[in-house]
């Protein structure tokens, strides 16, 4: 069981600055995801820590172990951790036994056992053993990596985008067995993604990164019902944001007087609406708020509706069971079921 | 550091070249270059690449279009024996020729005919591979949009080839310059040859250096025709996902002429010298098997080769590994000076390296080791390429890999890379092998006294027109370049 600390890390490529003064803590026995577009640095970090790149300044510190400050860095093969590249970079000349045991010391190499142990861990038959990297899918090369990764005991892993190279039939039974793989192990881990329903479905604690710096960390339900910014809010998900005036710990605007989440002093606002609290129902004398349905994009399981209110124009998305009968052009009544966030504007 | 060394040794024989020219002089030189013979040995040169390099062009898109993508019975078969004479040097090929039917065979017709049937398979294989990588979906959309299957060929198919047919005549042409034996034997003489006359004639004589710089010249003019008729496009499946087959066309009732049209060129480019071979070896009067002296000239040659191949394939690594993992202008510099050596005809090289010799070296003169650093000016890029190949196999990513499971540098060297390396070492240093076994030009002028290889035993036995005693040297030579044969057509990628 081991921590991460990150402070103050500044990375630049050129003239491009990757990392502005990140710092960031990974508890001990986390899988903590960084989540962020393309481009934001995510990478680099954790090439940073895995020790492959040297920052421009700022500490890293694992179990209270300096591994690489201004003036020193511990080269990678000291650094105790273990990594999962994005294609799972398995030594094409060796099977998945040597694969597994490259990390162990030569006289361990031989255990059949571990190795069994380790397959069986990640949930693979231990009869890949003797197979070669190339003759397995790519999800078993995946968890062959994490097996690799895992067998030398590392203080943590860490886990480059290891999913975005799968097939999409692949990736959830895949990620749900390297989840499970890595809290059987107890392992502190680090992955790297840009998917976001990866990151909140996986993570224990989710740190969002938005150029080279981190915007928001904490408990995925956390961040995606309270993002501290319209930014974070829409990243990790759709969102409806509409004008509002926020007064008494309520929020006016056009779909309603609603409920806040988190407490906001009175003023101009902006609210952020998940397009699934949205409720339609049939259109009566006494509805409040009324739109038309001009858009369904049917998902099987739900809907996406897109509805223009009346009388003001206002476009907005509501999600709907995908049950719920097409009401294609026609009047709805709209309420917001919940609690909503504001930001003040 | 290493790969800027090797880029300098490759440089010297055209620094020698360019130095021995202006140390000529100019009134020397424009007397020597307008002198009658000089015109004669340019429409020789001319004439030979004007008439083989369209013919090996046509055979060799051919050849691959009816195994490929014909309905053509037996393509395997077809394909092995198509890269077959490359397993014959041409020389040993025009010495079949000559030794049977004598003079008929001489001049242009013989020496066009002859290079032809030798050199075509170095159109016939990149042009091979080419069509093997094309995505067959590019081919099926044109036939969707209403084009026929010969309109495709044409518009869809041969411009794709265009950079392999490009790269293999332009490999033609530089052997086609550099022939010498083949050449000589037909009395057809070019540039290479005046070369080698002049130099046995006046050994360091302005001459030889005159012709050796017009004939760097030709070379270097072919190599930036081809880059920049190659121009810039970039013919590249686009997607992933292995390609499949294409839908074969069938040939039907042309299929005895497509199948007996391949056989007569086989026929022509195989069976003729080596029924001439076995015809001198049954029935030649001075024909002998000095078992001894057989035995002592292929162990030079096969010994000669190991060491040239070792000696290139050290070269050849950290050049191969500064052109994948230091990518830059350096890199790039130093990766295609070493071609530069490739370019030139053998018999410039070894003419440089006398001559460096002679002037700056003396000790190193008519020792083994001047020729073997010949050997590797000659043949480096034959390694590069196969290292090169084999180490982008092996992607900085593996080596990390290694080293977050506790590797440091050098085990990840000696546990990851060197492993993956194995193989592109091994086939660059048979190319190269194979290569030296059956040069002949710098093994003639350079080898010391003493050394006989079965190159230079033939030679000397061929041109004293005692075909007999030369025919089992032939023979060893192509026994022992067969398995190229086999190991180029199972590599789909073996020249830049």
């Amino acid at each position: 069981m081991s921590e991460v600390r990150v402070s103050g890390l500044t990375k630049h490529f050129g003239a491009v600055s990757v990392l502005r003064d990140l710092s960031l803590h990974v508890p001990s026995g986390s899988l903590t995801v960084i989540l962020g577009p393309s481009g934001c640095g995510k990478t680099t970090l954790l090439r940073l820590i895995a020790g492959f790149m040297r920052p421009d300044s700022g500490t890293i510190t694992i179990d209270r172990q300096v591994v690489c400050d201004e003036q020193q860095s511990l080269p990678p093969e000291q650094r105790q951790l273990g990594y999962v590249a994005q294609e799972g970079a398995l030594f094409p000349h060796l099977n998945v036994f040597a694969n597994i045991t490259f990390g162990l010391p030569r006289r361990e190499r031989r255990n059949a056992d571990r190795v069994a142990e380790l397959l069986d861990l990640v949930g693979l038959e231990p009869a890949l053993a003797q197979r070669q990297p190339h003759e397995l899918s790519g999800g078993q090369q995946q968890r062959v990596a994490l097996a690799r990764a895992l067998a030398p005991n590392p203080r943590v892993v860490l886990l480059d985008e290891p999913f975005s190279a799968l097939d999409a039939s692949l990736r959830e039974g895949t990620r749900q067995a390297v989840a499970a793989a890595l809290a059987r192990a107890g392992a502190t881990a680090i992955l790297v993604t840009h998917d976001q329903a990866e990151a909140l479905s996986l993570a224990t604690q989710v740190a969002v990164l938005q150029e080279g710096k981190l915007a928001q960390i904490g408990h995925p339900a956390d961040l995606y019902q309270a993002p501290t910014s319209a930014d974070v809010a829409t990243f990790l998900g759709d969102a409806v944001i509409l004008p509002a005036v926020v007064q008494q710990g309520q929020a006016s605007c056009e779909l309603g007087t609603l409920p806040l989440r988190t407490q906001l002093a009175d003023g101009p606002a902006e609210v952020v609406i998940r397009p699934e609290q949205v409720a339609i129902a049939p259109a009566t004398a006494e509805s409040d708020v009324t739109a038309l349905i001009i858009e369904r994009t049917y998902y099987g399981k739900d809907a996406l509706l897109k509805l223009i209110l009346q009388p003001s124009g206002t476009t907005i998305t509501a999600r709907v069971p995908g049950f719920v009968p097409a009401l294609s052009n026609q009047c709805v009544s709209v309420t917001v079921q919940g609690e909503v966030i504001a930001y003040p504007r | 550091m290493l790969g800027l060394l090797v880029a300098l040794l490759s440089l010297i024989p055209l620094a020698f070249i360019a130095l021995a020219t202006i140390e000529v002089g100019w009134t020397a030189a424009i007397k020597i270059l307008f002198r009658p013979r000089m015109a004669e040995l340019l429409l020789n040169t001319v004439t030979l690449l004007g008439l083989s390099l369209p013919l090996c062009a046509l055979i060799g898109v051919g050849a691959a279009w009816l195994v490929d993508r014909t309905t053509l019975p037996g393509r395997q078969v077809w394909h092995l024996l198509l890269a077959a004479p490359l397993a014959v040097p041409a020389f040993v090929n025009s010495f079949g020729w000559v030794s049977w039917f004598g003079g008929r065979v001489e001049g242009v017709v013989g020496a066009v005919a002859i290079t032809t049937l030798s050199y075509f398979p170095l159109v016939y294989l990149p042009v091979m591979a080419a069509l093997r990588g094309l995505d067959p979906a590019l081919e099926e959309s044109a036939r969707s949009l209403g084009y026929g299957a010969v309109r495709t060929f044409w518009r869809v198919v041969v411009p794709q080839l265009r950079p392999a047919l490009l790269g293999g005549l332009l490999l033609v042409a530089l052997h086609l310059l550099a022939e010498f034996g083949a050449l000589e034997l037909l009395r057809f003489p070019t540039f290479t040859v005046a070369i080698y006359e002049q130099y046995q004639s006046t050994f360091n004589g302005p001459g030889a250096t005159m012709l050796s710089g017009v004939l760097v010249g030709i070379c270097l003019f072919l190599l930036l025709g081809e880059l920049s008729l190659r121009g810039r496009t970039r013919y590249a499946r686009i997607g992933a996902g292995a390609a499949r087959a294409a839908m074969p066309v069938s040939l039907g009732a042309a299929t005895p002429l497509a199948f007996f049209g391949l056989l007569l060129l086989l026929v022509l480019a195989l069976g003729v010298p080596l029924a001439s071979l076995g015809r001198w070896l049954i029935l030649g009067t001075s024909t002998a098997f000095p078992l001894r002296e057989l035995f002592t000239t292929t162990a030079h040659s096969i010994g000669l080769g190991v060491a040239g191949a070792v000696l290139t394939t050290v070269f050849a690594l950290p050049v191969a590994w500064l052109s994948v993992r230091r990518r830059g202008v350096l890199a790039t510099v130093i990766e295609r000076t070493t071609y530069i050596g490739h370019t030139l005809p053998g018999i410039v090289v070894a003419l440089a390296m006398v001559m460096v010799a002679v002037r700056y070296l003396r000790p190193a003169y008519q020792t083994t080791g001047l020729l073997l650093v010949a050997y590797a000016i000659l043949f480096l890029p034959l390694a590069t390429v196969s290292i090169r190949a084999a180490l982008l196999q092996a992607p900085p990513v593996l080596d990390e890999a290694a080293r977050s499971l506790g590797a440091n540098p050098l085990v990840v060297f000696w546990r990851v890379t060197l492993p993956l390396l194995t193989r592109g070492i091994g086939a660059g240093a048979v190319l190269v092998f194979l290569s030296i076994v059956t040069e002949l030009t710098a093994t003639l002028l350079l080898a010391p006294t003493g050394t006989e290889t079965l190159a230079n035993r033939f030679w000397s036995y061929a041109s004293e027109i005692a075909y007999g005693a030369a025919a089992p040297y032939a023979l060893l030579m192509i026994l022992i370049s067969a398995p190229t044969t086999y190991f180029l057509t199972r590599a789909g990628r073996w020249q830049g």
